[in-house]
């Protein structure tokens, strides 16, 4: 914001919160010449297809264009992008990929340190089980849970920050309060009490089932919101005063399609950045409640689950604390970046990191 | 200035009794407090029923916790559901060990957080700097638990190549720790590795934003003004820029506390520590609910009289802050 280059005018100047806008910056097309574009991609409305003064043609790119493209100029985003995709694809074929199931005992092979023999590339626990299966199936179960409290809690977020966004006033001030007060809740200690008076298994409700990860996945998305209602209350706040809703009200559209089709869509960006926010924090949140004996519990495994089991037995099996440790640092390593990729590929006035 | 900090502070009441109904509610409605009684051998119906009663749980929840605030308020806190035990003077014991550590992590985590991101600031992009950076990335990326045993398996490892145990790995003391100076040494010792993870999340966030605030205030008007006034570099960085950079990091060390507990709950368990943390688990272990809310009134009254110190600190310390 203190770099004094001129702004975009498409979207909020909302101080607090990353805009979507791209910032038109100084040099323009015309003055750098031939074919290509400027390094910087150029004004924010650049739906032009020659600019007939200089007599160069131009490729016309959408909004999305110039973000795809300033975000796969960061490379350690686009790495991490390719890792989370392999874990992820590893999660889903957990069943083909894994060497054996997770709860397959061997009792000729207890307690093998990593070895190339048999595949047990992570070794085995007390029980002769491969640790490589059970790191999979962990990290399926982590993932989904951490896909699941993204979805939710953003939906969640979403629509109370819009509704006090938009309406403001007295919602506004009710609903601000509620979020400020869960915020005074210390998010660790309360998911673990709801989680041990819940009581381990699966949830039911009425006629309605909940398995065990959806259960967990659900209490963490009904505490973790917060971030999420904040941020899109402050945009639908200055959104709201912009030319183009008054517009829309004016031709007569409904405040649900004011929401929905007009102010809605341009806070697309800083969302998607918050929700990759909330996953490194349903990782870690679930991975503690697992290992402390709320979460997940046995035979499904899951990561934290994986590494309590794996203090039970004693340190000198160091690779079961070990590897499921260093897949939750790499999951979460991964998705931060994608998240800090995403930031300065939305909002390039707002760079944290070199690109 | 006054005005505000009564009313910031009335307002904090109010926050607070807020948070106890919804704790209470919450708690209440997640399970029955007694099923692990229920499903424990040797407890008879009759003394089941006789609990129920004097837990009036058989009013509804709104009137239930009118009780259990008259509790808290004039018993404090009552007792434990079954032995009954008297919860305040428990969870007084491990909030004193429990501020003992967090003290001390949070003392040593702001300090170094504090060089680290004015250093990396001034000497942005640099080695240093992208060392810090990737540092803080891994640290906020890593489950506190997982760094304790990390830890933990180094130091049992190193001691079964060199037969030398560096830091105690579980507990407060020794069983036989002395007293004065040798039980405060005792103690440190056994400190060490529990600071230790919990200053890596911390360390790693205030960093970030140290330095964040820090670049922002040495490319702002002022600093350029006392360059061009003529004051040395040592005085601009350390007089103008520093101090300055400092005032949201204020806020952020204090809002930071509600995180911290979750820290704190886990590296307590790990390390077996006779804390908060620890005595909340063992609480939750067996589906209690009185100490559980004690535990979570006392915890949320922290974290809401830290609010109102990082709000009525902060404008003290940058004037430009309004009051309306």
């Amino acid at each position: 914001m203190t770099d004094g280059q001129p702004r975009g005018d498409v979207l909020p100047e909302d101080r607090e919160t990353i805009s979507l806008a791209a910032s038109g910056t100084s040099a323009t097309a015309a003055a750098t010449g031939v074919h290509t574009l400027p390094e910087e991609p150029g004004r924010a409305h650049h739906d032009v297809a020659v600019d007939y003064e200089a007599g160069v043609e131009l490729e016309a790119r959408s909004q999305w264009a110039y973000v795809r493209m300033r975000f796969f100029r960061h490379r350690l985003a686009v790495a991490s992008i390719v890792v989370l995709i392999a874990l992820t694809l590893v999660a889903l074929l957990a069943s083909r990929i894994a060497p054996y199931r997770y709860d397959e005992l061997d009792l000729t092979k207890i307690s093998s340190p990593p070895t190339l023999e048999g595949h047990h590339w992570f070794g085995t626990d007390l029980l002769g089980r491969d640790y490589l299966s059970r790191v999979i199936y962990g990290t399926r179960t982590s993932l989904l849970i951490a896909f699941l409290v993204a979805f939710v809690s953003t939906a969640i977020g979403t629509a109370l920050g819009s509704v006090a966004g938009y309406y403001g006033g007295h919602v506004d001030n009710l609903l601000m309060r509620f979020t400020d007060l869960i915020l005074t809740l210390p998010i660790l200690a309360v998911l673990l009490a709801t989680a041990a008076f819940l009581g381990a298994g699966d949830l039911k409700i009425g006629p309605f089932t909940f398995p065990q990860p959806v259960k967990i996945g659900l209490i963490i998305a009904l505490l973790v919101w917060t971030s999420v209602a904040r941020i899109v209350r402050g945009l639908f706040l200055s959104l709201r005063e912009k030319e183009f809703v008054e517009a829309a009200k004016a031709a007569g559209a409904s405040d649900l399609r004011i929401i929905l089709r007009h102010i809605l869509p341009n806070c697309v960006g800083p969302i998607v950045v918050f929700m990759t926010l909330i996953t490194v924090v349903a990782i870690l949140l679930e991975a503690a409640l697992s290992f402390l004996g709320f979460g997940i519990q046995p035979p499904f495994p899951a990561l934290g689950k994986l590494i309590a089991e794996g203090q039970a037995e004693g340190f000198e099996s160091w690779w079961l604390v070990t590897f499921p440790g260093l897949v939750i640092v790499l999951i979460c390593l991964a998705i931060n970046f994608i998240g800090d990729g995403l930031r300065d590929a939305l909002d390039p006035t707002q760079r944290r990191v070199r690109a | 200035m006054l005005t505000y900090v009564v009313r910031r502070f009335l307002y904090s009441i109010v926050v607070l009794i807020a948070a106890s109904f919804i704790i209470f509610t919450f708690v209440s409605m997640a399970g029955d407090p007694l099923t692990f009684l229920k499903m424990t051998p040797n407890v008879s119906e009759s003394t089941i029923k006789n609990l129920e009663e004097k837990k009036h749980l058989d009013k509804p929840i709104p009137v239930q916790y009118l009780y259990w605030v008259k509790d808290a308020l004039f018993h404090k806190f009552g007792t434990t559901t079954y032995p009954e035990k008297p919860i305040l003077p428990d969870l007084w014991r491990v909030m004193k060990n429990t501020l003992q550590l967090v003290f001390v992590a949070e003392l040593l985590a702001v300090l170094i957080a504090v060089g680290v991101g004015v250093y990396s600031a001034l000497r942005q992009y640099s080695a240093f700097d992208y060392s810090a950076t990737t540092f803080s990335f891994i640290g906020l990326a890593m489950p506190v638990f997982w760094l304790a045993l990390m830890l933990q398996v180094l130091v049992v490892q190193f001691q079964g190549w060199t037969g030398h145990l560096l830091f105690p790995t579980s507990l407060l003391n020794d069983v036989d720790p002395g007293s004065g100076i040798s039980f405060a040494i005792d103690r440190a010792h056994h400190l060490v590795l529990p600071v230790m993870v919990l200053m890596v999340a911390s360390i790693a966030a205030y960093s970030r934003y140290m330095r964040a605030s820090m670049l922002e205030v040495v490319n702002s008007d002022y600093v350029r003004t006392a360059r061009a006034k003529g004051l040395n570099e040592r005085q601009v960085t350390m007089k103008h820029a520093f101090r300055n950079a400092l005032i949201p990091l204020v806020t952020v060390v204090a809002l930071n506390f509600g995180a911290l507990i979750g820290g704190v709950v886990v590296t307590e368990t790990v390390f077996g520590l006779d804390g908060m943390g620890f005595y909340y688990v063992r609480a939750l272990g067996v589906a209690d609910p009185y100490p559980v809310m004690a535990w979570l009134m006392v915890t949320a009254t922290f974290v809401i009289v830290f609010n109102l110190v990082a709000d009525i600190a902060y404008g003290y310390l940058d004037p430009r802050v309004r009051y309306d």
